[in-house]
């Protein structure tokens, strides 16, 4: 034994066992131990892992770090939206936060983005300042931002602002002589933007094609424009598109509207142009959706016992909890607020993913399809 | 030989070699951060805390699938300093002479050593980290900005925590393919970690993704491109438990940003367990009573901001006021004011939160007594040169002529 242990080799073959060994095996170590006095006890009460990483669709992150690291949404971004990248134009791999990344005309210190933002981050204002911010000016009154031009992005007017100075990014590092051009379209409480920030020359030359950009943008392949006011909805069907799962039975007087991002199907209800009732599906929690519904209108989370008391219709087979939320919807699509408005919100919870179906608008409105809505809702299949 | 080599180390040349060394690691170091795209931590681990830097003079040069870079060897920061150390203690305490006429030259390199022993024992044994806190909110640990750490936690009596943690440095390194088990003759169970993902996030499997790493309890780790901003940074990786008598196993996705720890139930107790960063814990608590901060005239760019504290300690209250360049120092511990947060107190509130740099730093003083050593030397040294000058001018006034004369 020991002369093949001595031998050469064996010995030769000896660091090949330590390279196996540094791939493969496993070292066990004990633990270094402490034991002291919290503030607060450790919560050790066992929930979901989507719930202990804070995943949803919609919002794909959103855990203790949600706060550096911002927020967006984890999808491949063709099959969301439709683009065309200018020319001389490069597109990066895909970024933290960004559904889109690209090279502006080769130049390293030039960048384009597009982002996706969900709840607080979504507001018009608060993106407009955040960017005006990092070039060190103050804030915009709505007055001015009321005043600021437009550009066409899915098919709607988008606001956008040029800021030019010393641009401080995301990482502290200060960049003078730079500008920024940005757009941002508010949807249903979340934000679409397009950031390009780089040099004040790459900017200002890089312009035309910016915008040409931001232009291109709409849905994914397959999908239509989004209609700019639900008065140009198209004429009803009672189908749903075809890339939809499910299937449902429009009730009389609802007109389907074009297709957008994230949803199943959109309708407007006849006489009610301020309302619309749309079907969603996603992962996201029944908690998670109704805080971001509830912040809507600015109200308070359900507290547990409200949250236990929500009636349900049976939905899909499944009883699911109906919401009901009244007061000022600042949510709309366009960014436009709603006074004395009301939704009605459904979250069928299924696995892996839940549907949800709401009808929003002024309050008259909503009321009179009140029991549309709920047909609706139960004919869902 | 040993002669020649005692007089390389204690001469001038190595001294100054040391010097210019230094200088070019901190400017290609300090260039690397924004030039290149190392980043911070990375541009500091690379030049500054390393034996061997290679640094990339020309290229990257593409040749196929293949990129390739003129790399140049050079000491590290760590290699020339431990040279200019040996080379002050060869030169400056050995080789030297000593006189009375020289104790001057004696007391400044004594305080240049005490120096480089300044930075020896804050890298050694010093940490530093971020403590947050809302107003109203007390803290009594601050987190690191780079080292993580697993803390396997479990209730104790009495209000008590007794936690198991395994330090980063021991799971950080192991990337995809390998693994490591950790025990404790304390816990019913062994913890293998695996596939540990510098950044990652968590991604629910569904219809939008495309799990490139296994899916647990319908999650899966996306790996992420690693940040040049290594803070901002979120480590993953999958947890595999096995007990050690009732054999179960059961698997979990650990990431940095997790709201709650990973709760595993085993042998009738309930134990938590968090990838995080890395905490230590200071010898006192402090709240946050209130955060103050004023803006330059019509911009968002901040002219001053401060926290008024509470230091709780024993059952002792003290109030403390912090301010930039007015820290909180106690036992070796300074709470510098750092940052201030949200920007937008519509969704808090009203209430602000104020963030405080922790460093513990043994030496945190040494540096200033240095300096005073280093001062007393060459005030030392250079008055008596002055009196001896002034010594020989009289001396030499007492012979001229005129005043023999």
């Amino acid at each position: 034994m020991f002369s093949v242990v001595t031998s050469k080799p064996f010995l030769l073959v000896l660091p090949l066992l330590g390279l196996v060994a540094c791939k493969e095996s496993s070292a066990t170590a004990a633990l270094e131990t402490r034991v002291f006095t919290p503030l607060q006890p450790p919560d050790l009460h066992k929930v979901s892992s989507r719930e202990r990483l804070g995943v949803d669709a919609e919002n794909a992150h959103g855990g203790r770090g949600a706060e550096m690291q911002g927020e967006g949404a984890q999808v491949d971004v063709r099959q969301v939206l439709s683009f065309t990248i200018p020319q001389g134009w490069s597109e990066l791999p895909p970024a933290p936060l960004r559904m889109l990344n690209l090279r502006v005309a080769g130049d390293p210190k030039g960048e384009c983005y597009v982002t996706f933002l969900s709840g607080a981050g979504g507001g018009l204002k608060a993106n407009l300042d955040r960017w005006r911010v990092q070039f060190g000016l103050a804030a915009l009154s709505q007055e001015e931002i009321d005043k600021l031009p437009t550009l066409p992005m899915f098919g709607q007017p988008a606001p956008w602002l040029f800021a030019e100075g010393e641009f401080t990014a995301f990482d502290g590092t200060k960049n003078p002589g730079f500008a920024l051009a940005g757009v941002i379209l508010p949807r249903d409480g979340q934000a679409m933007t397009v950031k390009f920030t780089g040099p004040k020359e790459l900017v200002q030359r890089e312009l035309p094609n910016w915008k040409a950009f931001v232009a291109s943008l709409g849905p994914a392949k397959g999908a239509q424009a989004p209609a700019s006011r639900p008065a140009q909805a198209t004429p009803p069907v009672s189908e749903p598109p075809a890339k939809s799962a499910l299937s449902w039975t429009a009730p009389a007087g609802w007109k389907q509207a074009a297709a957008r991002p994230m949803r199943e199907a959109t309708f407007v209800p006849d006489g009610a142009p301020g309302t619309e009732c749309w079907v969603s599906v996603a992962m996201g929690s029944l908690e998670a959706n109704l805080l971001r519904w509830r912040g809507q209108f600015g109200k308070p989370p359900f507290t547990t016992q409200e949250l236990g008391s929500l009636p349900t219709w049976n939905v899909l087979g499944v009883q699911s909890r109906v919401v009901e939320i009244q007061g000022t919807y600042k949510g709309a699509m366009d960014g436009k607020t709603i006074e004395d408005a009301l939704m009605i919100g459904v979250v069928c919870e299924r696995s892996p993913q839940s549907i949800f179906v709401r009808i929003t608008g002024p309050r008259a409105e909503v009321e009179r399809e009140r029991a549309n809505f709920e047909s609706f809702c139960k004919s869902l299949r | 030989m040993f002669p020649k080599i005692f007089a390389a180390l204690s001469s001038y040349w190595l001294a100054i070699a040391c010097l210019l060394g230094l200088f070019w690691l901190t400017l290609v170091g300090t260039i690397s951060q924004r030039e290149g795209d190392l980043g911070l931590y990375a541009s500091q681990v690379k030049y500054f805390e390393s034996w061997l830097v290679l640094h990339q003079v020309a290229g990257p040069w593409s040749l196929g699938d293949r990129e390739f870079a003129l790399l140049v060897p050079f000491p590290g920061g760590q290699t020339l300093m431990l040279l200019l150390g040996i080379n002050l203690i060869c030169g400056g305490f050995i080789r030297f002479r000593y006189s009375w006429k020289r104790i001057g030259v004696t007391i400044t390199h004594v305080g240049i050593l005490m120096m480089l022993a300044a930075g020896f024992v804050k890298y050694r044994w010093g940490d530093e980290g971020a403590l947050r806190l809302w107003e109203g909110e007390t803290g009594d640990e601050y987190v690191s900005y780079h080292e993580w750490e697993i803390a396997i936690s479990e209730r104790l009596p009495e209000g008590k925590v007794k936690e198991h943690l395994i330090p980063g440095e021991r799971f950080m390194r192991l990337g995809k393919q390998r693994t490591a088990t950790f025990t404790s003759p304390e816990l019913p169970f062994e913890v293998t970690v695996s596939r540990v993902l510098q950044n990652a996030r968590a991604v629910a499997a569904g219809r939008f993704a495309n799990p490139d790493n296994p899916v647990v309890d319908g999650v899966f780790l996306q790996e992420l491109t690693a940040s040049a901003s290594n803070e901002v940074n979120m480590l993953g990786l999958y947890a595999t438990f096995v007990g050690k008598t009732e054999r179960t196993r059961e698997e979990a996705i650990l990431t940095g940003d997790a709201f709650v720890p990973y709760v595993l139930e085993l042998g009738g107790k309930a134990f938590g367990v968090d990838l995080r960063k890395k905490r230590y814990r200071m010898p006192f608590a402090v709240r946050l009573d209130r955060f103050v901060h004023e803006l330059h005239p019509r911009t968002m760019q901040d002219k001053s901001f401060e926290s008024y504290v509470t230091q709780v300690m024993g059952g002792t209250e003290r109030k403390v006021h912090i301010e930039m360049n007015s820290p909180l120092r106690h036992d070796g511990l300074v709470l510098f004011q750092s940052g201030w947060g949200p920007q937008d107190t519509e969704g808090s509130g009203g209430r602000y939160y104020s963030v405080f740099a922790v460093v513990r730093n043994p030496s945190d003083q040494w540096p200033l007594i240095s300096c005073l050593v280093i001062t007393l030397g060459l005030l030392v040294h250079f008055g008596m040169k002055l009196g001896r000058y002034v010594a020989r001018e009289f001396e030499r006034s007492d012979r001229s002529p005129e005043a023999l004369a």
